[in-house]
């Protein structure tokens, strides 16, 4: 069966399934990140990122950590998603398919229930994507600034560069959330 | 490292979001990948092979077209007139054309296209 390279030796599927499992806690959190906190389209992107690796469309080299290269591998799909959604937004793909875009309506309800966090995400969907997913490596999955730029594929440099300037704008994004 | 109270604060909020996301975290499941539609990816490969091949027939028709003058027009061979030169045809401007003969009247067309008419116009 399909696998992936660690060690020297290939995963077997089996191996790839209960690493999936140990890390699908944090890969939700992230997935959620990459999503926009839609959960219908982070479900889908989840499932549709552990098909890749199950079936060897996406392969585990050993180069970096499984968490670390699982997290790349949920990003790109989540960004292959949000180009689908793009494309139908502007092509009238659901009359022909009768499919249903995700909403975001009652996707954050359902997740979020205090104050405090509703107003984190706010603020999180306002910075640019880069320093949001930055952000979110480090302190939500606590993985060191490192690890969350080879997570994004940039420079050591160019992450602390958007880790300090994220840090400051969410500080003022709530702190203009507290004054309102 | 140590944290700065900012970034101390940050991880307690973060952790608070972790903490409700966590709670409402779908269970672990990998349906069945579906069977990949073999059929149906074929039926589409061999049209587009199709298409590209059809297309690629349509432009080296039209390339040769372009070069070949069965198909197209042999400029040197033919003359342009201007949908406009009959207003350069000004009247009497046939007697400029020939050399009337003596003895009989210039002013008759008929002198002028006469057989005894030389035409200077060539």
């Amino acid at each position: 069966m399909t696998g992936a390279f660690t060690g020297g030796h290939r995963m077997q599927q089996s191996e790839l399934r209960i690493k999936l499992e140990e890390h699908h806690r944090d890969a939700f959190g992230w997935a959620l990140s990459c999503c926009g906190w839609d959960r219908t389209m982070t479900e889908d992107v989840l499932h549709s990122s552990y098909l890749k690796v199950l079936d060897g469309r996406a392969v585990f080299s050993g180069r970096s950590s499984f968490k670390t290269w699982l997290f790349a591998v949920i990003r790109r799909t989540a960004s292959e998603q949000r180009r689908r959604q793009m494309l139908r937004r502007f092509l009238p793909v659901t009359l022909l398919t009768g499919q249903k875009d995700s909403s975001m309506a009652d996707a954050e309800s359902d997740l979020l229930r205090s104050e405090s966090s509703a107003r984190l995400v706010a603020a999180l969907k306002v910075l640019p994507p880069r320093q949001r997913e930055l952000l979110h490596l480090v302190f939500y999955q606590n993985l060191t600034i490192r690890a969350a730029a080879e997570t994004l594929g940039v420079s050591l440099g160019t992450a602390r560069t958007h880790y300090e300037r994220g840090k400051e704008r969410l500080r003022d994004l709530l702190a203009e959330e507290y004054t309102k | 490292m140590t944290e700065s109270p900012e970034e101390r604060h940050l991880r307690s909020l973060f952790r608070e979001l972790r903490r409700e996301v966590d709670a409402s975290v779908s269970a672990f499941e990998v349906r069945a990948t579906q069977p990949v539609r073999t059929g149906h990816r074929r039926l589409v490969m061999v049209t587009a092979t199709a298409a590209v091949v059809m297309a690629a027939v349509m432009v080296a028709r039209v390339v040769r077209d372009d070069h070949n003058p069965e198909f197209g027009l042999d400029l040197a061979a033919t003359t342009w007139v201007a949908p406009t030169d009959f207003l350069l045809d000004t009247p009497g401007s046939d007697l400029l054309r020939s050399l009337p003969e003596i003895g009989m009247p210039a002013y008759t067309s008929q002198s002028v296209t006469g057989p005894g008419a030389v035409d200077t116009s060539s």
